[in-house]
């Protein structure tokens, strides 16, 4: 299959009053046409600043560390200048954002969003550009596009601006999608309206994405891969069904079993599965395996950094348990 | 089996004015004749999506917000053979019943007063009801509700901002709890908790409710967590109720159009099932509640509406043992 992105020691770190952070280190991993990756984690694992800093989005006080490669179509697109990037953005890797009021401009109707897309990336003028975007609102189930065109955000509901944003991210076919959290902010019958809408844009374009999610249901539902973070790091990544049947590091056990089973019945639950103690902050995350205190296995080896194992292919983890596998 | 219940509401309304100047045009009718029971040392989950009234079904039980019209029949203690109805009392003979009914809100950040430490936070419900004679008495039970919800008691003079956000939620239960409560209003507890905290904070309020024989409204939207928590479910739409029944009789078997289509919406964390599902995913969006229609509220977006639901609007009806649905197609 043909790779499309290659992201390699990807390490973001930030100046702060306080000194220097490092929310993202070392996390590296890949795509290829067509697939759907999902990153997961709980709030602060750096799952957005990573997917964020494939096309730069980042703070200005944030910088990449030296290691970091990140490769488009064989190209590497972490050394880019601005103009550069901006050919890039919104034409071969678009993004889907987790707010859809706060993401769309309320000054500008929908139908002006979404043709500047095409005048800026295809040259077109006004009329073949709104032509386009009419088009394009029709294919993501917009009702009366025509008139919607005209209509600025705040007269959508929170699904039908997600929807608006889902056409001006693939309005120029990219070749990534990159959607953080893109159901977040709905409710669930309206998630489940977007989910398939974004299932059968997927193999209607066959566009890689990858969708960063807190929601292990939306990863299950929508991903061949997956990727589970947590301080910064990743811990263990593999095939869906890896993931979900055989996990083995002890975070992502203890992430499964801690979400209520909502296909096991009432009378058949037992207490959840607890993980103990909270999230570390950028700022003191531990030393050596950065989960270890809160790890219920942990041993002495656990105060050095773990090694990444090759348990099989394609699933790979960050533990001391599995010492003596092929490290990667 | 059939007890009388702790919590009888009927027929609750709120309805909140739309003003255009000073005139009243209309009403958004954000609670429109609500009935629910809750029986004794039982949770009964009200589950719906944002806008449907849930929340504020909580609040007007608790008279945040005053209610537009209904009843609240509570027998507990305290409380007259036969109960007695909550919304009539005044604000002074109330009181006592504030402190058997106690909230536990959603958000813990704004929940919590940041100039105050815990101890303050929590000690004042204590003061207010007279519970304790001195500061030291109460300082003792602070600090054994404190190693109850599993904080330390050397925490009790931090203030809110030195916590994070489910060690404050369980701040914000140890509130509700040390007035030693018969019902709980929970107000969506755990949804801004991040996966791992909520199964800690879920554990908790099933040993409290265990440990102090609690009764528990449970609000949600989270299917998931409203199933493993609730012994019955309330399913609400546009302010009036759809379907109530036992938890496993309403995930086997709903009636109600609308309960369908929420239950195959919810992403299952199994991709086993993913292509296996049959999926009736419900179009369109959630309408305004200001001046609905006297039709079925869900008829809009019904795959299955037919004449009589576009006229007139159905009402909860009994269709097997405990289980209710407000649909033509049961009539």
């Amino acid at each position: 299959m043909e790779r499309i992105l290659e992201v390699d020691n990807l390490k973001i770190s930030f100046r702060t009053q306080l000194g220097k952070i490092t929310p993202v280190d070392g996390v590296s991993f890949g795509l290829s046409k067509g697939e759907t990756l999902g990153i997961v984690g709980e709030s602060g694992c750096g799952k957005t600043i990573t997917a964020f800093s494939i096309i730069k989005l980042l703070p200005k006080n944030a910088f990449l560390g030296d290691k970091t490669k990140i490769s488009f179509r064989g190209r590497d697109i972490s050394t880019l200048s601005k103009e550069e990037l901006q050919k890039i953005r919104g034409k071969s890797i678009s993004m889907v954002f987790q707010e859809p009021m706060t993401s769309l401009n309320p000054l500008y109707t929908i139908g002006w969003q979404i043709s500047e897309v095409y005048r800026l990336h295809e040259g077109l003028d006004e009329d073949d550009a709104m032509k386009r975007s009419i088009e394009m609102l029709r294919l993501v189930g917009i009702p009366e596009p025509q008139k919607r065109v005209k209509e600025f955000p705040h007269q959508l509901s929170g699904g039908m601006r997600q929807r608006v944003m889902i056409a001006m991210a693939l309005a120029c076919s990219p070749e990534l999608l990159i959607a953080d959290e893109p159901t977040t902010a709905l409710d669930v019958t309206i998630q489940a309206q977007v989910l398939e809408l974004m299932n059968e844009l997927k193999s209607k374009f066959d566009t890689a994405t990858i969708i960063i999610t807190h929601d292990l249901g939306v990863i299950a539902e929508m991903c061949d891969r997956v990727v589970v973070m947590y301080a910064g790091q990743i811990v263990e990544s593999g095939g869906v069904f890896d993931i979900f049947d055989k996990p083995v590091h002890p975070y992502t056990k203890g992430l499964i079993s801690s979400i209520p089973k909502i296909d096991v019945a009432k009378k058949d639950q037992k207490k959840l599965n607890v993980i103990n103690g909270y999230v570390p902050h950028p700022s003191n995350f531990p030393e050596g395996c950065r989960f270890r205190p809160r790890c219920p296995v942990a041993f002495e080896k656990c105060l050095q950094q773990p090694p990444v194992v090759q348990i099989e292919r394609q699933h790979s983890v960050r533990c001391w348990l599995f010492e003596g596998g092929d490290v990667l | 089996m059939k007890a009388s219940p702790m919590v009888e509401i009927r027929d609750l309304r709120k309805w909140f004015p739309v003003k255009s100047g000073f005139k009243v045009k209309s009403h958004l009718k954000a609670v429109d004749g609500v009935d629910l029971e809750i029986v004794k040392g039982e949770t009964l989950g009200l589950v719906g999506e944002s806008g449907c009234g849930k929340t504020t079904i909580g609040r007007t039980l608790i008279k945040i917000y005053q209610p537009t019209g209904g009843e609240f029949f509570y027998r507990g203690e305290g409380s007259p053979e036969g109960g007695i109805d909550i919304f009539s009392l005044s604000e002074s003979k109330m009181r006592p019943f504030r402190r058997e009914i106690q909230m536990v809100f959603q958000d813990p950040y704004a929940s919590l007063n940041p100039r105050l430490t815990v101890f303050d936070i929590i000690a004042e419900g204590l003061r207010v009801h007279s519970v304790g004679r001195s500061k030291e008495e109460r300082k003792t039970m602070i600090a054994e509700i404190l190693e109850k919800v599993g904080l330390r008691p050397e925490y009790m003079f931090r203030y809110p901002h030195e916590f994070s956000g489910g060690q404050r939620q369980r701040i914000g239960i140890a509130r509700s709890i040390v007035l030693n409560p018969s019902l709980v209003i929970c107000d969506e507890p755990v949804s801004a908790l991040d996966v791992s905290v909520q199964a800690q904070v879920i554990n908790l309020l099933e040993d409290l409710k265990h440990d102090f024989g609690l009764t528990y409204l449970f609000i949600a939207h989270d299917l998931a967590v409203v199933k493993h928590i609730c012994d019955s479910i309330s399913v609400m739409y546009l302010g009036k109720i759809v379907e109530t029944a036992e938890t496993d009789s309403l995930f086997n078997d709903p009636l109600h159009p609308y309960t369908k289509g929420l239950l195959s919406s919810i992403p299952i964390p199994n991709p086993h099932l993913r292509s296996a599902r049959k999926r009736e995913i419900v179009k369109g969006d959630i309408p305004s509640p200001v001046d609905p229609p006297e039709t079925c509220r869900f008829v809009k977006r019904c795959p299955r509406a037919f004449d009589r639901c576009w006229k007139e609007s159905p009402s909860l009806k009994e269709v097997s043992e405990g289980h209710f649905v407000s649909c033509f197609l049961y009539d």
